[in-house]
This record gives structure tokens, C-alpha cells and sequence, in this order.
């Protein structure tokens, strides 16, 4: 008698793919389609949930903390896409320099930060950005001559400016190493050819190696973008407990946990998910149709 | 054939991997877990005998806590050797903690048998349909009258008693002598918030430092200067009132203070920062609003200032003003609990009879609820805190005793958000950025809290 084979070459790509599909359907599309319908409704105490229809939708209309939210995570996107494009394609474009000493120490040092835990890094953090006068970065300032400053409870800038630093020390190294990679991808012989056509510096880097480096870059830009309109670990951290006195440090993500689970009220905080979604799908779309994101690259 | 048995394996364990570490908290993770804090988190003491032993988890965000805790199973032990008790006890930042609880006694598994609640949050457990703590009422209400009602209160809805305070919390005032000394202000002479305002006048052009600090970014000495004069969030019925005039007066009072040097914001946002109790230790400023509790900030976290800081009861508006008493953290039994009476009678064991009582004094530095044991001997005995503060603590508090009054904490199902807007949004907006009135944050306060309800 012939035995049946399990794995033929029609269910293999299932089976294999079987892990990744359960997970996601157990915890991804569940709790999706889970937070859609939750939107709909009012949590009283722990588990009564009654149908406010669309109540939580229009609350977000009024609601003053969300402005300040988005303000401060567009602020924050917009920081680490600067900071990290320009600082980050500046050092790998040294750190690829066959003149730099010990590239192999600084590229391995620079990625060390990116190992620690957000929370390790975070309390530092809120200890180097603290008030009191004889923290490192006031001691900073007043050597620089400027008084000292609260600067995680002065401005909404302040707190982007510090949740933008906590972040790019993070997460420099690699952004680093990504360009890095890109920049080694670039056949030496055009930079020499170039050379040879009497190109000067910026010439070579503008028509050579931004062109060269154009598909990580864009990789880069959209990674930065989700990471920053998603960042909640920074501000969860510098702001102890997730308060965010006069919504400074306030992101998207922090409301929306804080919401949930520091209020308990699971309805409206799944209202501002689904809006949050709509609006990162639509971002999503623009980025696609603009970057050329899983097009064909075009035939020679 | 033998490949395919390989790779379904493979796959297999690759999905078994994937999904194992998340559901829900099975027999063998918690014991992998119990393992590691064996040392110290478990009675030694039950180990030997397992046939009668009955295990209790209990969560909490508060190590001192667990200490306490672990102490109370010994005395148990002792006393009840038929129904021995062990206790696996899990410390977890605040916010992490209260999240977990909220999902665990929604998902109806996983919660703890034993849960110390923040008082800030308990009001989001108890409403709605679904009670998800077991009721006191049989082991609290014998002893009743011994007890400071205003704080059993506290955790008090729809007459049942979910749950069991630590402490009085009573509020109290820390002096730093040595700075007031200089400026030649006794702080037996601060009666009324007046007078702490001219003694603030008087500490400033002596010694160039502000009498008090006001935090910006937590709201409990707001809430006790409120609710000396009769001001809440809500009142009885759960009405908002978290924009009432007296709560509006307070904050301008505040204000005055601010705008002449005599009080500062508190660096690091609350009394509760690293940064903070680095400006106090040295010497920032001349006193400070809080509760009794607050001594072990002192005694771990500012040993510099050993002898140099005197406890007294709070300045009052005038002689109607009350004290407010609100706790601070409650143990309650949820509901998922196997074993609700034995859990019970622990409990009243170790926080509700008169040794227990006694142990939160000088296990804790904590004000018992008990005030039938306030003027004994055991109130009496020497302990870190009456090193480092002296040893009339405990008469400043018996003198304050009569005007304590509860807080409308269980009132409304939204305390914890008005509490986070205060201590968040209004106080920085009002007292740090200046950037709105008093009554123009209270209302917009007000407005958010209706939307919400």
C-alpha cells in the first residue's frame, strides 16, 4: 500500500508558513478586529461594556491632549529623520573613509547603544536631562555660560529635543551600520571616474554617493517614520509613571496605553487606535506611491 | 518519510516555541519563576512540611511591602500550624502592576489571591457590574470601632469594604530646623497657611531659600491643602466638583507663594524623584507638604538630614479646616482566589489585629489605622524613624486625630483620571508654565472628566 505523503510540494509553503500565519491570525488580526468593534463601546469597572456608538469618535474632536500628542510625535519624527539621515550618512561616509584610524573600534562602538534596554537608557537619560544644577547636562551649560534648565518640564520642544537625543544615541549605530553597508555597495571606479572628470568633493558625494545610497535611504526614512509615530519606551521612561505635565513628552502611543490601561478606558483608547491605524495606512499609501516602494526596478 | 517526521517536528517546536510564552501562566511557569525569588520570597519556614501548606500570591508595588508581608506569614505560621501559609509575593513598578491586574481580572485568570491597589486606582476596579474584589465586611467590621473610620472609607462602595489601607496617611508637615533656626521661625508658631507665608518671607530674606516646595507633576499635597478646606475632586453622589471655588483659591494661594520666592516647584515634578530628594538633602528648602509615610523617604533616601527634621501637623485656612485622609495603597482579595476565607483571615491577621497593627508602626513607619493602640507601649518603642525624627512622632499625630475626614475616592469610576489630570496637566499648567488661570484649568479639567463620563 502506498503511503500518502504529508509534505508534497503543494502543502509545503502552508505547513511552513503555518507558524506565522497562526500568530498572526491569534494575535494580530484578532486584536484588530477586536479593538474595531471595542471602539463602539463604554468600559464601566473591569468587564461592562456598554454601546456608545460612535460617542468615542466624536470625543476625539474635542480632546485637546491629542493635538499635543501628534505635535509632539510629528516633532519627534521629523527630529530622528533629520538627525538620523544627516549624522548617520555623515558617519558612515567617514567611517568608510580609507583615511579613518580605527574604523573597526568606532564602527563596533558606535552600535554598542543600540544593545542596551530602553528602560537602562531612559533612566540615565532622566537623570542627565534632571533640573538640578550639578546634573551633567546643566553642569554643561553653565560651563558654556546659559543658566540651567528643567529641560524635561520646560517646553513641548524641550521634550522633543530630549526625547530625540535619547533616541538617536539609541539608535545611531544603526542607521550607521545600514549606510554603512549601503555605502560599501558603490563601485569604487565611479568615484574615480568622476575624480577623473574633475568632479569636487560635494559633486562626488551628491551625483555618486546619494544616488548609490537612494534605496537605504528611503528603507531608513520609512523605518524612522513608523518608529517615530509609533515611539512610546523614550517617553514611558523620561517621564516617570507616564506623566506628562502639560502634555511635554506626550506621544500618540503614551495616550493611547495611558488611556487604556492607566484610566481603564479600553473604548476610547481602541477609537484612537483605529484612527491612528487609518492615518499610518494612508502614510503608508503615500510612501508607496511616491518612493516607489515594491516597484520593479526598471529594465536596462 | 524520515525527513517529513523531522521537519514536522521541526515545525512543530518552531510553533510550539512561538505561542508557549504567551497564554495563560501555567503550573510550571509560575513555579520557574516562584524558583528564582525562592531565597527571599519564600517563608522558609513552610518548606518542610507540604501536605497542609496552602499558597497565597500576592502582588504589589511597594517592596517594603513584601517585607511586611513575609513577616506576617511567620506570625500566621506560628500561630496556626494546622493551616500553614505560603506566601509568593511579585513587586512591579505601579503602572506595570495595576495594568497586569486590569487584564488578569478581566481575562478572569492569572490575577493574584492577595493585590495591593494604588488609591488612586481603586476606583476603577470596584464599578460596574462585576465585582472583582472579594467584600471585607465580615473581618473589618467586628472590629470596627477601633478603627479611623474616615479611612476605611476611603475603600467603602455600595457599603461593602473592598479593601484594607495600610495606614492613616495622615498629613504632615516636615521642617528642616536648621534652615528655619536661621531665620529664627519656630515652626510650632506656623498655625495657618498665612503664617507660613510670612515665615516664608522671613526664611527667604535670611537665608535666600524658599520655605515650601509645590509639586507640578503629582498632586497629593495639593489634594491635602484642598481638602483642608472642605475641597475634592467629587463630592459624595460622584459630581464633579474638581472646579469648585475652594480647589480654585487653593491654587491661587499657591501662586502667591510662587510668585515671591517663598515656594519653589519641586525639581524632578513630585517628591517622589531622585532629583528631588537630592534638593532637599541638601538643604533646597524649609519644609515640605506630605504624609506621615514619607518619614522612609527620609530615612533611606536623605540621611544627611538625620535630627534636622521635625514632624508636625499641617497649617490650616482656619479653624474649621480638616484634615483629609486617602491612604495610599489598599490589599484587597480578588475574587479568582481559591481559598477567599483563609485569605481573609490572614489578612485581618496580619493588617487588622492589634499586633498586626503594631508591626505597621514599627515594621513599616506606617500610622495604623487602629487608634486604640496609639496611646500604648508599642507605639511607644524606639525604631528607625523615632531615631531620625525623635520621639514625639506619634503625639503630632494623636493631636490631629479628631479632624481627620475621608476622601470621595470610590465616588466616581473617573478619580483616577481627574487625579491624573491634576497631577499631570493642571498643576504644571497653573503653577510650572503659568500658562492658564486657575479657574480657566479647573474647568477645562471639568469639561474633559464630563466628556469622559
Amino acid at each position: 500500500m502506498k503511503r500518502k505523503k504529508i509534505i508534497t510540494q503543494k502543502t509545503a509553503p502552508y505547513i511552513f508558513c503555518a507558524p506565522f500565519i497562526c500568530s498572526f491570525l491569534v494575535f494580530m488580526l484578532y486584536p484588530m478586529i477586536n479593538m474595531i468593534y471595542t471602539s463602539f463601546f463604554k468600559l464601566e469597572g473591569i468587564n461592562t461594556y456598554n454601546f456608545s456608538g460612535l460617542d468615542n469618535y466624536k470625543r476625539l474632536a474635542s480632546d485637546t491632549h491629542i493635538s499635543a500628542a501628534i505635535f509632539n510625535s510629528l516633532g519627534f519624527t521629523v527630529g530622528i529623520i533629520i538627525v538620523n539621515i544627516v549624522l548617520a550618512l555623515l558617519l558612515a561616509v567617514l567611517l568608510n573613509h580609507k583615511f579613518t584610524p580605527l574604523k573597526n573600534i568606532f564602527r563596533s562602538a558606535i552600535y554598542i547603544p543600540a544593545l542596551t534596554s530602553i528602560i537602562v537608557a531612559g533612566i540615565f537619560f532622566r537623570l542627565f536631562f534632571a533640573s538640578n544644577s550639578d546634573t551633567p547636562l546643566n553642569t554643561l551649560m553653565q560651563f558654556i555660560g546659559m543658566s540651567p534648565k528643567e529641560w524635561l518640564y520646560d517646553t513641548k520642544i524641550t521634550g522633543i529635543v530630549a526625547l530625540v537625543f535619547t533616541s538617536t544615541w539609541r539608535y545611531l549605530g544603526t542607521n550607521v551600520l545600514y549606510f554603512l553597508s549601503a555605502l560599501q555597495t558603490i563601485s569604487p571606479e565611479l568615484y574615480d571616474a568622476a575624480h577623473v572628470d574633475g568632479a569636487s568633493a560635494w559633486q562626488r558625494f551628491r551625483h555618486v554617493t546619494l544616488p548609490g545610497v537612494k534605496p537605504i535611504l528611503i528603507f531608513v526614512i520609512t523605518i524612522l517614520t513608523y518608529g517615530g509615530l509609533r515611539m512610546f519606551g523614550e517617553s514611558y521612561v523620561l517621564w516617570p509613571n507616564s506623566k506628562t505635565p502639560g502634555d511635554i513628552g506626550l506621544t500618540i502611543v503614551l495616550y493611547i496605553y495611558r488611556t487604556a490601561f492607566g484610566h481603564f478606558d479600553m473604548g476610547y483608547a481602541s477609537a484612537m487606535s483605529v484612527v491612528l491605524f487609518i492615518c499610518l495606512m494612508v502614510l503608508n499609501f503615500i510612501y508607496i506611491k511616491t518612493l516607489g516602494i515594491g516597484r520593479k526596478e526598471e529594465k536596462r | 518519510m524520515k525527513k517529513q517526521v523531522i521537519s514536522l517536528l521541526l515545525c512543530g517546536t518552531l510553533a510550539f516555541s512561538a505561542l508557549s510564552g504567551c497564554g495563560s501562566e501555567s503550573k510550571d511557569a509560575s513555579s520557574t519563576e516562584s524558583e528564582q525569588n525562592k531565597d527571599d520570597k519564600q517563608t522558609k519556614d513552610t518548606k518542610d512540611s507540604t501536605d497542609n501548606v496552602t499558597t497565597l500570591t500576592f502582588w504589589t508595588y511597594v517592596e517594603q511591602h513584601t517585607e511586611f508581608m513575609q513577616d506576617a506569614v511567620k506570625t500566621w505560621n506560628q500561630n496556626h500550624p494546622d493551616e500553614l501559609v505560603e506566601l509568593q509575593t511579585e513587586t512591579y513598578p505601579t503602572e506595570d502592576m495595576h495594568s497586569k491586574l486590569l487584564i488578569t481580572l478581566q481575562s478572569g485568570d492569572g490575577a493574584p489571591d492577595l493585590v495591593d491597589v494604588n488609591v488612586a486606582r481603586f476606583s476603577d476596579f470596584v464599578q460596574g457590574d462585576s465585582e472583582v474584589f472579594v467584600p471585607l465586611n465580615d473581618i473589618i467590621e467586628p472590629e470596627k470601632e477601633n478603627f479611623l473610620e474616615p479611612v476605611l472609607d476611603i475603600y467603602n462602595y455600595d457599603g461593602n469594604y473592598y479593601g484594607i489601607e495600610y495606614h492613616v496617611g495622615a498629613p504632615i508637615m516636615f521642617y528642616n530646623t536648621e534652615i528655619l533656626d536661621q531665620a529664627g521661625v519656630k515652626a510650632e508658631d506656623i498655625i495657618t497657611w498665612d503664617d507660613l507665608h510670612e515665615a516664608g518671607k522671613k526664611v527667604l530674606a535670611a537665608t535666600g531659600k524658599p520655605i515650601i516646595t509645590f509639586e507640578v507633576n503629582d498632586s497629593w499635597s495639593y489634594y491635602i491643602m484642598t481638602g483642608e478646606k472642605g475641597g475634592d475632586y467629587f463630592d459624595k453622589d460622584g459630581t464633579c466638583i474638581i472646579n469648585s471655588k475652594e480647589n480654585a483659591e487653593v491654587l491661587d494661594f499657591m501662586l502667591s507663594m510662587l510668585e515671591d520666592g517663598t515656594a519653589v516647584t519641586t525639581p524632578g515634578g513630585g517628591f517622589h524623584t531622585e532629583e528631588y530628594y537630592g534638593f532637599m538633602a541638601q538643604e533646597g528648602a524649609a519644609s515640605m507638604l506630605e504624609c506621615l509615610w514619607y518619614m522612609g523617604r527620609f530615612t533611606d533616601y536623605m540621611p544627611e538630614l538625620k535630627g534636622k527634621i521635625q514632624v508636625a501637623a499641617p497649617p490650616v485656612w482656619d479653624e474649621n479646616s480638616q484634615y483629609p485622609v486617602f491612604g495610599g495603597t489598599a490589599t484587597s482579595i480578588t475574587t479568582q482566589c481559591k481559598v477567599p476565607d483563609l485569605a481573609k483571615r490572614f489578612l485581618a491577621e496580619a493588617k487588622i489585629s492589634k499586633e498586626g497593627a503594631a508591626k505597621i508602626w514599627n515594621v513599616l513607619g506606617f500610622d495604623p489605622l487602629r487608634w486604640d493602640i496609639w496611646d500604648t507601649d508599642v507605639m511607644k518603642e524606639t525604631n528607625k524613624y523615632t531615631d531620625y525624627f525623635g520621639k514625639d512622632i506619634f503625639d503630632v499625630v494623636i493631636s490631629m486625630k479628631d479632624k481627620f475626614h475621608t476622601s470621595n475616592i470610590t465616588a466616581s469610576p473617573k478619580y483616577s483620571l481627574a487625579n491624573s489630570l491634576i497631577s499631570s496637566d493642571i498643576l504644571f499648567r497653573v503653577l510650572g508654565e503659568k500658562s492658564a488661570t486657575p479657574e480657566e484649568a479647573l474647568n477645562s479639567a471639568a469639561d474633559e472628566i464630563k466628556n469622559a463620563q
